[in-house]
């Protein structure tokens, strides 16, 4: 159970959040800004979360950059959360569209029960918060998981515990958010 | 309950340790407003340092009906001797006739915090501890909103501008953590299980400008329905007062009614569309967003309030102009000036929130008795849920 979280939060509002939700299920978590020196810094950490933030991203931006040094330069299983899984995408040369915004409730349709929906139903209600979706993503990707409206809601890289969800599992609207981040932080 | 990853009694005993640390032999000012936070901040000081807390109510003259006296009461009950201070004269005069939402917020912020910090002054206090809790600093440095108590986060240095330095207890939980340090601590009923109500009050509830008629209007009509907004299956319930809306149509609200019309299944041309004057305050992806508000009118509002779930989650793609809608549940009167929404919300840490279903009956009970001010026009029910929308209008 002693396993070590650091949570990397683009100044986005769930971000102490997601800290809460980690140290409430036993677990030891740090938040720190996310930003390529912090990606080098975090040591001695099991699993990293990516919590969600107010920037649109493009592939130059800083925080698409501090993501490819974690995923490429770094081995650590990454769950990247709403904005934290739109970097992850582009990092992986995957593309976002401003076509599905989409703010609170939200249902999700499970496509594939890989770890992190372990134990879940097929159909549960998610809350999000997002301007932009994640509209391609490249063939190392699979998805688990759509909305009713068929956008990607969560989606894992085939061979590297690398998961990415649109929603946020963090707060207390979104069905079973805790157990998915419980499975997350199991897996390492 | 744990808090994070600590028992209670040991969370609470670390905070009392740490006041006493802190504060050492020094006074401490407590500006209290009878909600759960501030007494909750304040109680504990009074475990940690006891009669050197000095315990005031400021009257803003933003407060509800007989709200100052019963808060004295309910706090001389707990055994902590607390203070008025009535400054309304000093807060009507500055904001007044005022009508941008972050402005009217940091006003009120100055004059309060002028107020505590003459008040410091005299009782020999070098703290202020007030119920800062997360969300407050994190919406406010998120840059959501402006909350009238979050200054150290901001980098407003207090000792220098206003002679004390902060005391924030609380500044790591989230109201629903809090509220299970109050039972613990045997905060009464009244107090805990009190709505929240904002440190500016009744300030940002007046939608737009500021004035004495709008203000005495939304005392009134908050006074006569509290009872019945009590009924309503919500973790917070209350009335915001607008400027009557106008009647409005354009492209994106037809394309909007149509998507109504396939969701509800009602055809015809019984809809009416208004846009209310003022901004209101949103969140989307994380950023603050200050839009407009808009009103749908069909007689059969009870079919639109049954599908508010399917509408709500469909209007951020439609109708791009808007970050509210809500739903007219009165029949329109061409007499009075200021419309008024009823705000209803299910949460338990404030930083997301859904909208109750609430039955038609009880809904008209409440529009009666909103009725019977004539200065009042209009009644909508707001079925926007954070995000997109905040729970307050400013």
């Amino acid at each position: 159970m002693n396993k070590r979280v650091a949570i990397l939060g683009p100044s986005g509002q769930y971000n102490h959040l997601i800290l809460r939700r980690v140290k409430e299920l036993g677990f030891y978590a740090e938040l720190f800004e996310l930003n390529e020196k912090n990606v080098l810094k975090i040591n001695g950490f099991d699993v990293v979360i990516i919590g969600g933030g107010p920037a649109r991203l493009d592939d130059s931006s800083q925080e698409v950059r501090a993501i490819k040094k974690l995923v490429f330069d770094r081995e650590m299983p990454v769950l990247g959360i709403c904005l934290g899984f739109q970097a992850i995408a582009l990092a992986f040369r995957g593309k976002l569209t401003t076509d599905q915004p989409s703010f609170g409730p939200q249902k999700i349709i499970v496509k594939e029960k890989d770890v992190i929906f372990e134990g879940l139903p097929d159909i549960f209600s998610v809350w999000e918060s997002h301007n932009d979706t994640v509209s391609f993503l490249p063939n190392e990707f699979k998805i688990l998981a759509v909305a009713e409206k068929g956008y990607i809601e969560a989606a894992r890289h085939i061979k590297r515990p690398i998961f990415g969800v649109l929603f946020h599992p963090e707060v207390e609207h979104t069905q079973f958010g805790s157990k998915i981040l419980h499975n997350f932080i199991l897996l390492s | 309950m744990k808090i994070y990853d600590k028992e209670i009694h040991e969370y609470v005993d670390e905070l009392v340790n740490s006041i006493r640390k802190v504060v050492e032999d020094s006074n401490v000012l407590a500006a209290v407003s009878g909600g759960i936070d501030s007494t909750v901040a304040a109680y504990l000081t009074w475990l940690a340092i006891g009669d050197r807390v000095k315990a005031y109510i400021i009257n803003t003259g933003f407060m509800r009906e007989d709200e100052v006296e019963t808060t004295k009461a309910l706090l001389e009950n707990m055994g902590l001797p607390v203070k008025v201070y009535d400054a309304s004269d000093a807060f009507y005069s500055s904001l007044l006739g005022k009508k941008d939402a972050e402005e009217k917020r940091k006003i009120f912020r100055e004059i309060f915090y002028e107020t505590l910090a003459k008040l410091a002054k005299d009782e020999n206090a070098q703290y202020l501890v007030q119920g800062t809790i997360a969300p407050d600093w994190i919406e406010t440095v998120g840059k959501i909103k402006t909350q009238h108590n979050v200054l150290a986060q901001l980098g407003i240095k207090t000792e220098e501008k206003y002679g004390f330095s902060l005391l924030e207890p609380l500044a790591n939980l989230y109201k629903d953590q809090v509220r299970a340090i109050a039972n613990y601590l045997k905060v009464p009923k009244e107090i805990i299980e009190r709505q929240p109500f904002p440190g500016p009050g009744l300030l940002v509830r007046c939608v737009g400008e500021v004035e004495l008629d709008k203000l005495k209007a939304l005392r009134n009509v908050t006074a006569l329905c509290q009872d019945l907004l009590m009924k309503i299956d919500a973790s917070q319930s209350f009335l915001a007062i607008f400027r009557k809306p106008r009647m409005t149509t354009s492209k994106e609200i037809s394309d909007f009614i149509k998507e109504i019309k396939n969701i509800v299944g009602i055809g015809g041309r019984g809809f009416k569309t208004f846009e209310f004057y003022e901004n209101v305050t949103g969140v989307k992806g994380d950023s603050r967003e200050y839009s407009k508000m808009l009103g749908i009118y069909h007689k059969e509002s009870e079919l639109l309030l049954k599908h508010k779930d399917e509408i709500v989650k469909m209007f951020p793609k439609v109708l791009k102009s808007y970050i509210r809608v809500a739903v007219l549940v009165s029949e329109p009167r061409p007499a009075g000036k200021y419309a008024v929404s009823i705000r209803a919300v299910k949460t338990s840490d404030f930083m997301t929130a859904s909208v109750p279903e609430v039955s038609i009956d009880l809904l008209q009970q409440i529009v009666e008795q909103i009725m019977k001010d004539i200065r009042i026009t209009q009644v909508y029910y707001d079925i926007t849920p954070k995000p997109p929308a905040t729970i307050e209008y400013e």
